[in-house]
């Protein structure tokens, strides 16, 4: 092969892309066929940070949380075969929750594709149906395209992630760098132009509205356009209710924030879903875990749905009125075209549900005055004393939903969370992340006993990174969803659910970072003042009662209005 | 109602197309009864045709879901003619054998 002057090999060419993309920091694993990529990168210095995780389930739920925090797009590198199939439920998550993530997986050599080469995977393959885009790369020719294509298609419309498997020659190979960003593709049109006459149809519903709601989820987060949202709730008098992707969009104590939707969402925006006679909903897709049956979901109403993804219309609910467009841009026209409106009789049956909810599930959820501490009552406790402006991060279970429910976020991109696909083990992870992309701001990990261990040897990466990251591990022994389902619909057969723990503190300790365990009520605030104060990363193991459920609660199948506030077998 | 669908995409010809496509509707628990590609009078780009049996509802989302995918340029459905497939009326099995 003769050398043009202006060369480059494939890896260098690629550290060079992802500078021109903006990406400062990698999260990943280095490997056999991803090794030259590696090379580049330690010669590419201090211009790239890479933080090195333990398992590659680790990189790709940093590469989230970073994404999640920050808006931009998230990188994370593996190698081929094993390196690649650890990305999976990671691909899968971002895919269920709409997260711009970009996957540069090794590949074994093009001559030895298909031949079961020592750690080759069929990643393209595997991918396919968890990702947005993916493509193999086994011509230098092709990487740079593809390279812009990717990160192109990661973050515009409707984010997800991407894979880009590259064929171990690729890197080596000269290639002339020409890298051009893409902003456009003939194929593909992210944002559909909302059609202006929906748009005035759905203001004059709105308007003559007497009972109307207003859902959103995490489209309106994804396109920026929170402070629009608030502005039209205000003017049209709008009771807003949120998915658990959409929280932090308006503060918890917005007097029309009416909270959560769905199975462990608010009592309130549940059981009065049944009588709005219209539904306006924004940047959601209608999760079984906010309809429960659909056939029985907001019966009385008529229902704008409004996003981006014009797939999600008519998926789960028909809609009256189907508006395919960016959220920032379809909530800025409708301000403009809805009157001002109080609706304060419809408000004050909200107001009468939020005391049914306070008095019977809230007050004691937070008082704690047993002899054991219960999970919200810390939470809440949290959220006061930690900085406003706190990234949270979940696990998933009984601690997500109470954080969810308890957690006061008053700032967009506040909660990270594995919504859709209910990965655990995602919360310690995209902490890093998340820290990663915002140093100067706390983060705070919030998990679960079960989840905790699903990714503990990420451990080792705050410790190496010094990521001063705050850990929470809510320690009821249980894998305290499930326990809680055996408990309500199984007859209280715990199958499997019980758990034996280590001594977390001792592990977490020995591994480098301060710890200390609380198990009584009196602690709580001591706990919480140790690990807000604590230098650097500190973890606080809080040992709570095995025997504390999530209400209210929808149960499977139920309309959402028939939410139980307590066990109703148990009277 | 079910009813048998004729679904036609025009998508650019990349390793890994036919499995895209396929596997949103085998997502969707459907199987495939008959499919064909070939290339369109376009250079790099392929026209596949399948038919599958659903309901209408499903047919509508399994073709927007198609449409949304990075490489496919169009992509709509028609209930398939009796007289086209083996899955049709007793005439045009007939007019088969």
């Amino acid at each position: 092969m003769t050398t043009e002057p202006n060369q480059i090999s494939g890896a260098d060419a690629i550290m060079l892309a992802l500078q021109s993309e903006g990406v400062e920091t990698v999260f990943g694993y280095p490997g056999g066929a991803i090794m030259p990529l590696y090379d580049a990168l330690f010669r590419f210095g201090t211009r790239m940070k890479h933080v090195l995780v333990r398992h590659e389930q680790g990189s790709i739920h940093a590469a989230q949380g970073f994404a999640r925090a920050s808006g931009k797009t998230g990188v994370c590198i593996s190698t081929s075969g094993p390196g690649a199939t650890n990305l999976l439920t990671g691909l899968a998550d971002a895919y269920a929750d709409s997260t711009p993530v970009v996957c540069l997986t090794g590949q074994v050599s093009a001559h030895l594709i298909g031949s079961d080469a020592f750690q080759e995977a069929d990643i393209l393959s595997m991918t396919t149906p968890v990702t947005k885009w993916n493509t193999r790369i086994t011509q230098v020719k092709d990487l740079l395209p593809a390279l812009s294509h990717a990160f192109y298609i990661a973050r515009t419309g409707r984010p997800g992630p991407v894979v880009v498997d590259l064929a171990k020659n690729v890197l080596f190979a000269l290639v002339t760098y020409d890298y051009k960003i893409c902003t456009g593709m003939p194929s593909y049109h992210p944002v559909p132009v909302p059609d202006p006459k929906k748009i005035r149809q759905a203001a004059d519903w709105i308007n003559r509205s007497k009972r109307p709601m207003l859902f959103w989820g995490q489209g309106v987060l994804l396109s920026g356009a929170s402070n629009e949202l608030g502005l039209l709730i205000d003017k049209a008098g709008l009771p807003a209710a949120s998915t658990l992707m959409g929280l932090s969009a308006i503060p918890a104590d917005h007097p029309l924030n009416m909270g959560m939707l769905g199975m462990h969402g608010n009592y309130a925006p549940n059981l009065l879903s049944a009588k709005a006679d219209l539904i306006v909903a924004v940047g959601m897709r209608f999760s079984d875990r906010v309809t429960s049956n659909p056939s029985t979901f907001v019966k009385n109403a008529r229902i704008i749905h409004i996003d981006i993804d014009a797939s999600e219309h008519d998926k789960v609910l028909q809609a009256h009125l189907a508006i395919a467009g960016d959220a920032l841009e379809v909530l800025k026209s409708l301000i403009d075209l809805v009157e001002p409106a109080m609706h304060a009789e419809w408000l004050a049956e909200f107001r009468k549900q939020q005391e049914v909810e306070t008095g019977r599930v809230i007050q004691s959820d937070l008082s704690c005055t047993g002899e054991q501490i219960l999970m919200g009552a810390v939470i809440r406790k949290l959220s006061e004393r930690f900085p406003a402006d706190t990234i949270v991060t979940t696990d998933i279970g009984q601690h997500q939903m109470k954080t969810a429910r308890y957690y006061k976020l008053n700032y967009p991109r506040q909660l990270i969370t594995s919504g859709g696909l209910g990965t655990m083990g995602f919360g310690l992870p995209a902490a890093i992340g998340a820290k990663t992309a915002c140093p100067d701001k706390t983060v705070l990990a919030l998990l679960g006993d079960g989840g905790f261990q699903m990714n503990i040897q990420e451990i080792m990466t705050i410790v190496q990174e010094n990521a001063d990251v705050k850990i929470v591990v809510f320690n009821n022994g249980y894998l305290g969803m499930v326990r809680q389902w055996q408990e309500l619909f199984f007859e209280s057969r715990y199958a499997s659910t019980g758990l034996m723990n280590p001594d977390f503190v001792k592990v977490v300790d020995a591994m480098g970072i301060p710890s200390r365990r609380i198990s009584s009520p009196s602690e709580i605030d001591t706990g919480i003042e140790w690990l807000l104060t604590s230098d650097g990363p500190g973890f606080l193991e809080v040992v709570t009662d095995p025997a504390e459920n999530v209400f209210p609660m929808v149960p499977p199948g139920a309309p959402v209005s028939e939410m139980w506030l307590e066990n109703v077998n148990s009277k | 109602m079910e009813n048998s669908y004729l679904v036609t995409v025009y998508a650019r010809d990349n390793i890994g197309l036919l499995l895209r496509i396929t596997q949103l509707v085998s997502r969707k628990n459907l199987s495939i009864d008959r499919l064909t590609l070939h290339e369109s009078a376009m250079p790099g780009v392929t026209w596949i045709n399948l038919v599958v049996r659903t309901e209408s509802q499903t047919i509508k989302t399994l073709v927007k879901q198609l449409e949304k995918q990075i490489e496919v340029l169009q992509a709509f459905h028609v209930v398939e003619p009796a007289w086209v497939g083996f899955s049709g009326t007793q005439k045009s099995k007939q007019l088969i054998s």
